[in-house]
């Protein structure tokens, strides 16, 4: 999935505010979130399948979602 | 013949309605010692403005030019900026549908931040004493070219022009 300009936007104000020396631009930003959006697209299948392995009929499609992303909150907050 | 500036501070432009254009004190970006206020110009990817009117001097003459004055704390990146005017005359229209110059001008940012950088754009409108301006000084994020990752920190608008 292509992120739109405003998606990029919103992602790159997030970004940006935690840094103390803004030495990239928009397109470096932009590519390098598009990179992450296309790997995510491409292993999203093989990721529900992990889950699905693990526990069996348990969760929804919905449901895996936000514990994907649970977990990567908490997996970054921790590193 | 002598050139002379109007000085328009940042704090005299009502930014637009989309929100992201923004009255701040430079103290929020590290700018300790004269934290004056500024109108940040965030990095929407979408083109966004501010707007003022000034009083065309009585000495006017001619050779109009306009400077966006900002900085930024970002050390890379090019900023877009529009400018468009339009001069209006006693008993003319101050909603006018045409502008007399719409100017633009793409600038990179010093590779230190926090240093001042001027943008500068020559207008070929028409200009009288005693005309006001209406002035718009967009950022137009649109712009491939526009790619500072940051917000573009506005301190004023120069109109400089030359007399007899």
């Amino acid at each position: 999935m292509v992120l739109t300009a405003i998606q990029l936007a919103a992602i790159r104000q997030d970004f940006v505010a935690t840094l103390t020396i803004i030495n990239k631009t928009k397109p470096q930003i932009n590519v390098a979130l598009q990179a992450i959006e296309d790997w995510f697209e491409a292993n999203r299948v093989s990721l529900g399948t992990a889950i699905e392995a693990a526990v069996p009929g348990q969760f929804t499609g919905a449901q895996k979602l936000k514990l994907v992303k649970f977990w990567l909150r908490s997996k970054f907050d921790r590193e | 013949m002598a050139t002379h500036r109007l000085f328009i501070r940042a704090i005299g432009f009502l930014p637009d309605t989309t929100g992201n254009v923004y009255p701040k004190p430079g103290a929020l970006d590290g700018y300790d010692r004269f934290s004056n206020e500024i109108l940040a110009f965030k990095d929407s990817g979408t083109r966004i403005g501010a707007v003022t009117t000034f009083l065309v001097p009585k000495n006017y003459v001619g050779t109009p030019k306009g400077y966006v004055v900002w900085s930024s704390i970002a050390t890379t990146g090019d900023v877009v900026w529009d400018v468009d005017t339009k001069a209006v005359a006693d008993g003319e229209s101050l909603d006018p549908s045409t502008d007399d110059d719409a100017q633009t001008v793409t600038t990179t940012t010093p590779g230190t931040a926090r240093l001042r950088k001027d943008s500068t754009v020559t207008f070929s409108g028409t200009y009288a004493a005693d005309d006001e301006v209406l002035v718009s000084v967009y950022r137009d994020g649109v712009q491939a070219a526009d790619t500072l990752a940051a917000e573009a920190l506005f301190e004023g608008f120069i109109f400089e022009f030359a007399d007899a």
